[in-house]
Parts: C-alpha cells; structure tokens; sequence
C-alpha cells in the first residue's frame, strides 16, 4: 500500500516522466546518430573498396591471350589481392584457386556481376562482416564492341570498420547513461523546488486547521504556486479578521452578561433583606398576602442562584476561574458533601478509604452536590455515590435506579439552561448546575491529564455520571497557564 | 503514462531494427564493370565441335590475310592444353582478302568445295571480327564473307553464325 502510494506520489511521478523522458531522448538521439555513423563508415569503407579494386583491375590492361590458362588465373588473382583483400578471378566456369567458393556468392550478385555492372554486397561469415566486390572485366573487341574477359570477386573482411562502430555503440551507451544519471539529479533538483512550496503549504494549512489563525506563507517568485500562497494568506487572512471578530463579539456578549449579573447583586442583596423581613412576618400574613410573600421570597431566592450561576459560569468563560488546590481526605470530603445537605440517609456510599488526593475542595463540593441532587430530584433510590481510586486517578461514580437518560438528551446534558423535560418545572434549577459540575471538572489538570465528567446510562437501568480526576491536580496560575 | 510507453516501444523497436553491427546486406550496384583495350586478334577456334572465340595475344594491328594465316597455323600450346582443335586444313593457302562495307571475299589456293562447315564458319567468323572494325560501317546490316579457291569454286557469301 505505501509503495503504491509511493509510485502515485508527485515526486515519483516527476521523477518518472524526467527518465523517460531523458531515455526516449537519449536513445533516440543516439541511436539516430549510431545508425547514420555506422551507414556513412561502411558506405565510405565499400567505396574505398569498390574504387581500389577497379583501379587495381584498370592497371591489368591491355587484355592478353584468351582463354586465360590456369597459371594466367592465378597470377591475375594474385595481383589483385592485397594485406585486407583476396580476390577470386572466374573464366568461363574455372577459377584461380583459393579459399574462396563461388557458391557462397548470391546468385543475384553474380547475376548483376553478369549484366556487366560493378556489384558488392555485405555478407557475414560466422560472425565475421565482409564485403563482396564482383566485377568484370572487358575489353574491346575489334569490331567496336565489348567482350567480357573475365569476372573478378574479391572479398573482404569488415572487422576494423565492425570495431570502430562497436567503439561508437558503447560510448553511445556511455554518453546516454551519463545524460540519464544528469537527467536523474536534475528531476530530484526540479521536484524539492517544486515540493518544497507545495510542503509548506500542506504544513500552513494544516496548523490554520488546527487554530493557528496567524499562519502565513512566504511568497517566493510569481509562479503559480507563490498565486496559490498568495491565495492562502488572503484566506488565512480574512478567516483571522472574521474570527476575531465574533471572538470579539462573544466577548462583548459575555462581558454584558457578567455586567448584568454584577449590577444586579446588589439590588438582590437588598432584595434578600427585605424577603428575609417578608419570611419572618409570613406566619403572621393570612391568604393571599400570605401566600404571596413567600412566593417573592422563594423567587428571589431562585433569582439569587441563577445570578450567581450566572457570575460563576462568566467567570470559566473568561478564564478567570481559578482553582484553590489542597491535600484532601476524599472520602471524608464526599461524607461532608453529603452531611452538609442532609442527604446522608438517602445516598449509599462505597468510597475507598484513606484515599489522598489533591484538589480544590470548593469545587468538588459543588460537582458532588449538584450530581448528587439531581440524581435525588430526577431518578429513584437507592441514589449511590462510589470511589475509585488509581494511582493517577480518582473516579466518582454517581448513579440512581430511574428511568435514566433519554438518549436524545444525553449529548446535551451539560449544556447550558439545557432542559430535557421542557414540562418541568422552573423552579427546581438555574440550568446552569451541570454545565458549572462539568466546567468544575475540567478545571482539575496535571500536566496532560484533565478531569472530566461524562453522563451515562448503566445497562441494568439508571443514569450514571462519571466523574474523573487527576489525583494530583496542579495549579494552572502555578504553571503560568492562561488565567 | 499508455501514450509515453508507447513511444518508448517504437523508439526502442526502431532502434532494434536498423539493428546493431555490421549487418549483411542486398546487393548494391555501381557503375559499369571498367573497359579496357585488347593486345591481340580474335579467332575462332573449335572447341567441343562448337565454334569458339580466343583472343590470341599479338603484337601490333595484323592485316586479314595475316590474321587468316594465324587461323591456319591452328592453336597454340595454351589452347591445345584447353581442348582448342582447328578444322581449317593447315595448307589452304591464303592469298589475300578483299573487303567493302558490306562484305568480304577471301581467295585461297585450297579447294573450298572440300573445307568442312565449320572450318568455312571459323574463317568467316574471324574475317568479320577483324574486318568490321576497319571497313564495315556501323549498322550497315549482316557482313557477308564468301570463300574463292582453287578453280574458282567458291563457298558462300556467309555470315558468322555466332
């Protein structure tokens, strides 16, 4: 699969269409230029040949007595041999002796031999090139016209010009194999000038996808890859302008809300007071009145928790939540959780003991409490709270035996105002109590491990949450962390 | 990458085919085989029964009656080692020969009523090759030679058969 992937890669696609190209180049180039050099050297070689021999015949005139007798023969072929050549001299069916057998001259050489035309042909004996030259040679007769004498052949060997042309295939070889090692290098220059941008730019798209808004390119050249560069800054660019922009407006929005809720604890404290007033005098209210001032006074106690969710949830979205980190008793911890509302009757517990832990007590407090809560409120008994401890963990387990969480409402259940029954009643919560229990969580942090709360339902029935910490949670300011 | 492979194929194919080496090849012509003078007169000699042109090296331009009489004395060493025989009787006696454009009379003091055929086509043959070149004009039809001997009797007019 990866030496697929290799082979289909741009680099080794380049790679290739250079080669073949340089090959299709080089063997083309060389073998044109092989063909035509061995033609013009043997062309030359035959002429040379063909004019030597002519000569050589030119000087046997005047033509003596015919029919030539044997010794006439051989010392004509004798004349015409030399250090390369043998010749063969043929009279009416005899010949001059030598190793040379008529027979292993083409019939149609000699036929065009015969017609009175000087004629040669390439043959190869063994592995042995050479040249056949056949002439005739006539005299005039004395009434004018031309008679042949006699038919010469002489035959010889190719093997220096077949050297010289081997020479020239094998430094063919020689050049084509250097220009494609050159063609090779130039490949690998051309694909890392041509990759290299085309890595950079997968490497800056690929941190502007991981949130590094103020990835850039250098744009090097005017090619088409510095446009594409060019094209991804702009985008980078209007994508860092835009979410900055709603940062800035979510940011707006949060501060407005953080306003809010501050501006209004302080008519809430004086409203409190006064309630507090109202609730004293309450049994003393008959009816209506009665009746309508422990409404004001249960609403502005719901009104006084929703603000301060309200400040609390501000407060992790502006990273202002702060984790106040001490050494703990877990178990104890959950038992005063537990003893502090009064819950201790209603909640079975199986915490490990004597199981130390490092966290923020407050906000452990709050997780449990509201877990614990809803659980009560929400599902049916016996509500459980369970410990685990590991040795870089500790792990609650808060679970009822109701009907559990719909499966629709899971993915939201820590959203916040997220009511899954839109029926229920307003008064029971702000909304805001599992988004806080699960931003509490989160808070809890060592270095890669960080805590977390999930939501669940067990398989024999019943909704479970777990909650997940680092057993020894460090602080984020102690880490110079975003505050 | 189909379109690139196939013309590696052809190239490489061509490559193939004009082929590496010295290859054999067909035959190849130049021009006419080279020409030159001959040193000596044509006669006609029988070899086999047949009538058989030889060059006989001379020395300088014989007349007709002297080539005739080189006929008569019939063939030399060379030619006798080669089977050559002469059916001219060696005592015909050539007294001489007379030629026009057209034809030649050759007058001998034999008898040529007795010559065998083929001795009269042995001279007749070798008067025409040695005289056509002097006398005869080009394209002027067949050369006749006729025989006169002894008596007046004569053979022909004939024309060389070969």
């Amino acid at each position: 699969m990866s030496r697929r992937r290799w082979l289909t890669s741009l680099r080794a696609r380049l790679l290739l269409a250079f080669i073949l190209l340089c090959v299709v180049t080089a063997a083309g180039v060389a073998g044109a230029t092989y063909v035509r050099a061995r033609d013009v050297i043997l062309q030359k070689a035959q002429d040379s040949a063909v004019i030597s021999l002519t000569d050589k015949v030119k000087t046997l005139y005047p033509v003596g007595g015919l029919p030539p007798s044997q010794a006439v023969l051989e010392e004509i072929a004798g004349k015409l041999s030399g250090r390369d050549d043998n010749a063969v001299v043929v009279y009416e069916g005899r010949k001059s002796r030598g190793s040379i057998d008529l027979a292993e001259f083409s019939p149609a050489l000699r036929q065009a031999v015969a017609d009175g035309d000087v004629a040669w042909q390439r043959i190869v004996r063994g592995s042995t090139p050479g040249l056949v030259i056949g002439t005739q040679m006539v005299f005039t007769q004395p009434d004018g016209t031309p008679k042949a004498a006699l038919e010469i052949y002489s035959v010889r060997s190719l093997l220096p010009e077949q050297q010289s042309i081997d020479d020239l295939a094998s430094s063919a070889a020689l050049v084509g194999g250097a220009a494609l090692a050159f063609a090779v290098l130039l490949a690998l220059l051309a694909t890392r000038s041509v990759l290299r941008p085309v890595r950079e730019l997968g490497r800056a798209a690929h941190q502007l996808g991981e949130g590094d808004l103020t990835t850039r390119l250098t744009v090097r050249g005017a090619d088409e890859l510095a446009g594409v560069a060019r094209t991804f800054n702009n985008t980078a660019e209007a994508l860092e302008n835009q979410v900055g922009e709603l940062q800035r407006m979510e940011a707006d929005a949060r501060r407005f809300v953080a306003d809010v809720s501050h501006e209004l604890r302080t008519p809430l404290a004086a409203m409190t007071v006064v309630t507090d007033v109202l609730d004293e005098e309450a049994p003393g209210l008959s009816g209506d009145v009665g009746r309508a001032a422990r409404l004001v006074s249960q609403e502005t106690h719901n009104l006084t928790r929703l603000v301060n969710d309200l400040i609390e949830v501000t407060r992790f979205d502006s990273g202002a939540a702060a984790t106040a980190l001490d050494e703990v008793d877990v178990a104890a911890a959950v038992n005063a959780t537990l003893r502090a509302r009064g819950w201790t009757d209603q909640v079975e517990t199986e915490l490990t003991p004597d199981v130390r832990a490092r966290l923020d007590p407050r906000r452990l407090d709050i997780i449990l409490a509201n877990l614990v809560g809803n659980a009560l409120r929400h599902g049916a008994p016996p509500v459980s709270v369970r410990l685990f401890a590991e040795p870089d963990w500790i792990t609650f387990e808060v679970g009822d035996r109701g009907p559990g969480l719909d499966p629709r409402v899971l993915p939201h259940v820590f959203d916040r105002f997220y009511k899954a029954d839109t029926a229920r009643t307003r008064s029971e919560g702000s909304g805001l109590g599992l988004a806080i229990a699960w931003e509490n969580a989160r808070l809890h942090r060592d270095g890669e491990r960080q805590g977390s709360l999930v939501a669940g339902n067990r398989p024999d029935g019943g909704a479970v949450f777990v909650l997940r910490l680092p057993r020894y949670a460090t602080n984020a300011a102690d880490l110079g962390g975003p505050q | 990458m189909t379109a690139k492979k196939l013309l590696a194929g052809l190239v490489a194919l061509a490559v193939l085919g004009s082929g590496c080496g010295v290859r054999a090849s067909g035959v190849i012509t130049g021009g006419s085989a080279p020409t030159g003078p001959a040193d000596g007169v044509g006669l006609y000699l029988v070899a086999n029964n047949r009538l058989t042109p030889v060059l006989r090296a001379t020395r300088g331009q014989l007349t007709p009656s002297e080539t005739l009489t080189l006929l008569a004395g019939g063939p030399d060493a060379d030619e006798l080692a080669q089977g050559m025989t002469s059916a001219i009787p060696a005592d015909i006696g050539i007294v001489d020969v007379v030629s026009d454009p057209s034809g030649a009379k050759v007058m001998v003091s034999a008898d040529v009523t007795t010559l065998s055929a083929i001795a009269v086509d042995q001279i007749v043959c070798t008067v025409s090759g040695t005289t056509a070149a002097n006398v005869r004009a080009p394209g002027s039809g067949s050369f006749t030679v006729t025989l006169v001997g002894a008596g007046g009797r004569s053979r022909g007019p004939k024309s060389c058969p070969v």
